[in-house]
């Protein structure tokens, strides 16, 4: 009986392993291969500009990259645009769900309202801003801009107007995600609380300060950290707005990574950016989820 | 604690203005689709006109890129999450 358990024992095993090994084959294909090929490519010399050159490099193209300008130019623009963002979509949604979270009816239409910029593609996005939106002859914020007396304005042709544009553009379509992440979290904290410290007579903004922002911070951390994540690695609607232009103006990362590789076609060079990028990310992603489990 | 009707009124404006202005580039993007092309790129742009669903129909059966649309579903399916 003792070997006939031990047979069926290692039958399921096998069985187990037969259905688990497909799915690890294809994930190890489609993310850890890439992964390790890029890591590999950074190490080489590919410049198809200049292909007689190309060899082993050891981490010469990361070196390259402390005396490369537009390398540390991107790295601060990434900074900019990443932290600018996600400021401005943490504030925006949470102002937006306290206000919705206070109406008791229609809730649901606000939020079918709110989500649709979400449901459209970032490069659709991107191309919808810089056509009907932004642009100088017939977008609308050119309109509104002429007739409020500001004039009319290139919004993505001049440099620090496109930065401004393009941190618009994503914050328009990504608060929404905020908003209803913490319009949950809102609707879900106890009433017994606030009760009580109505009857304590603490203000508005004290139950906001004391109770309800402490409440939801949870919350708060994780949407901060996702969207970290995705801000770091934008890219369909800066390059389908501004293809990083003017100049350098809107060159993030992500796109100085592209630029590198696919126009200049230096793939050694890019590869090693994109690794420099994926390192940043990773290791904010890290510093953000131990503070979230230090508190 | 209950509020004041005035209170009320008010913070369902602050809401839906907010709403409006968050959803107005779609709404625009959206009016733009009714429009013929001389109305597209019309100054001052018009808000009132004769609604056409030619665009549509250019996008739908006539396009340049006839397999647009077919190509998408089959993708758009293979991304929906597993049922729950």
């Amino acid at each position: 009986l003792a070997n006939r358990t031990v047979a069926i024992a290692a039958g399921e095993r096998a069985f187990a392993l037969s259905l688990f090994l497909p799915a690890f084959l294809i994930l190890v294909l489609i993310t850890t291969f890439p992964l390790v090929y890029l890591v590999w490519t950074s190490l080489n010399r590919i410049d198809l500009a200049m292909p007689w050159n190309s060899g082993f490099a050891g981490a010469e193209n990361y070196a390259r990259m402390f005396d490369d300008p537009r390398f540390w130019h991107a790295l601060e623009l990434t900074l900019i645009y990443t932290s600018v963002t996600v400021i401005l979509q943490v504030l925006i949604g949470l102002g937006l769900a306290l206000l919705v979270s206070r109406i008791p009816v229609g809730q649901g239409l606000l939020r079918v309202a709110v989500i649709v910029p979400i449901v459209l593609a970032p490069v659709v996005v991107g191309l919808f801003w810089r056509t009907l939106v932004l642009a100088p002859d017939f977008g609308i914020v050119d309109f509104v801009s002429r007739a409020l007396g500001f004039g009319s304005h290139n919004w993505l042709g001049d440099p620090q107007l496109a930065l401004i544009s393009v941190i618009a553009i994503h914050t328009w379509q990504w608060t929404p995600f905020v908003f209803l992440v913490l319009l949950a979290s809102l609707a879900a904290l106890p009433i017994e609380i606030f009760e009580a410290a109505r009857i304590d007579r603490a203000r508005a903004w004290q139950r906001f300060w004391y109770i309800t922002l402490p409440l939801i911070r949870p919350a708060i951390v994780i949407v901060i950290i996702m969207r970290m994540m995705i801000a770091l690695s934008a890219f369909a609607a800066i390059f389908a707005a501004t293809g990083g232009g003017p100049g350098t103006a809107t060159e993030i990362l992500n796109l100085y990574v592209y630029r590198t590789s696919f126009d200049a076609l230096n793939f050694g060079y890019g590869a090693a950016l994109g690794v420099v990028l994926l390192v940043i990310t990773l290791g904010v992603s890290f510093f953000l989820f131990r503070m979230r489990r230090s508190r | 604690m209950k509020r004041s009707p005035v209170a009320g009124a008010a913070l369902l404006c602050l809401t839906g203005a907010f709403l409006i202005l968050w959803t107005f580039p779609i709404l625009w993007g959206l009016l733009t689709s009714l429009k013929p092309e001389r109305e597209v790129l019309a100054y001052p742009p018009t808000l009132f006109f004769s609604p056409i669903l030619g665009n549509y129909r250019v996008a739908t059966c006539c396009s340049a890129r006839p397999l647009s649309f077919p190509i998408s579903f089959p993708v758009w399916s293979l991304q929906l999450p597993p049922p729950s």
